[in-house]
This record gives C-alpha cells, structure tokens and sequence, in this order.
C-alpha cells in the first residue's frame, strides 16, 4: 500500500516538476507581447496574463512543497 | 519567444538529429537486408555516423537544461533519459566503431551480420524511447 502510495506521489510530483517551468516561460511570453503592443489594452491583457502565469507558478510550487512534505514522511 | 538559454534549443535540434537519422539507418539497414541491394548499407553506416555525433550534443545540452531549468531534481522520466542516453551513445559508438573496422560486417556472408542488425535495432529502440520521454514535456 505504501509503495503505491509512494508512486502516485512520485508521479504527481514529477508532473508538477515538468509544468512549473512552463508557468515561467508563458509568463516571460505574454511579457514578451506586451512589450509588442503599443495599445494601453494589449499591454494591460498580457501583463494580465502574464501575472496570472506567475500566480499558476506560485500555486504549483506551494502544492508541490505539500507533496514533496507528505513523500518525505512516507515509509521507506 | 522565452529567454531559454541556448542549450534548450541546442537539445531540441540535436536530438530531432539523432530521433531521425539512427531509425532512417535501421530501416535502410533492414532494406539491405531484404534486398540485398548493396547502396542501402553504406547508406545506413553515414546515417549511424551523423546520429552518432548527434548523441552527446543531445545529451549534454539536455543535461544542462535539467540542472537549470529543473533544477537537477531526480524523477523517474529524467533517471530514464539518463539512461537510455548513455546506452544509446554507447550502442552509437558501437555501431560506427563495429562498422568501420568491419566493413563486411552486414554482408549476406558475416557470421556477425544478425547480432550488428539486433545491435542497431536496440539502438533505434532507445532514441525512440528517449524521444517518447521528450515528447512528454511539450
């Protein structure tokens, strides 16, 4: 049971290991656009999205601190 | 678009390189087996050629991108793509070395010809496998 347990939290944190440098680079791309646009509105929508990327990125991180917690108190 | 660092796209290219030349090489490899028409073989031996120098571009470059934009962490994937890179540089560099002191190695009269076709056939099953495990972080 522990060992199954131990898997799918090795699987759920290495998704989360995979998706948080995605979070960094759709931010670094929307800022990237924003920096394109000369329109208030463009700039403003992807500083928007740019911001909620960040926020994705902060989520994940403290989810995967969670899971990396409950993995290292799991029996060996 | 992202300010990726240079070995991203670095381990992109080099490895569509290797993904794409070391199984082209199997199955002209294996054409030359069922035909026997002779310009298959030495076909396939440039192709292991520019597959193998293809190899540690890709592993290297994709090395330095785990320990940067992953931070160096262990997971079963990156454990694989270890791996399965150094068994497939390793079997690349057989392959080219076996074939290049061996030029008859393939021919109808080798006594090794079966167990060079199973070496580039493992071969082609790791690259394949590692782009699989690449495939996974798009």
């Amino acid at each position: 049971m522990a060992i199954k347990e131990r898997r799918d939290l090795e699987r759920k944190i290495e998704a989360l290991i995979i998706a948080i440098p995605r979070e960094t680079e759709a931010n670094e791309f929307y800022l990237k656009l924003a920096g394109e646009y000369q329109d208030e509105a463009s700039q403003e929508m992807f500083r928007f999205l740019a911001e909620q990327e960040l926020r994705h990125r902060a989520s994940l991180e403290h989810i995967l601190a969670g899971l990396e917690e409950k993995l290292a108190k799991l029996p060996k | 678009m992202t300010k990726n660092p240079w070995f991203v796209h670095t381990h992109h290219i080099s490895s569509h390189f290797t993904n794409a030349l070391m199984p082209v090489g199997f199955f002209l490899l294996c054409a030359y087996f069922v035909t026997g028409t002779p310009s298959f073989e030495p076909a396939s031996f440039y192709c292991f050629i520019f597959g193998m120098l293809g190899g540690p571009f890709a592993f290297f470059s994709g090395f330095a991108d785990w320990r940067t934009r992953f931070q160096g962490r262990s997971t079963q994937i990156f454990n694989h793509k270890r791996i399965f890179g150094v068994l497939f540089m390793v079997t690349s560099f057989g392959i080219v070395a076996w074939r290049a002191m061996n030029g008859e190695v393939a021919a109808p009269e080798s006594d090794y010809r079966y167990y060079y076709l199973a070496l580039v056939a493992a071969n082609s099953g790791f690259v394949t496998y590692l782009g699989y495990l690449g495939g996974k972080f798009i």
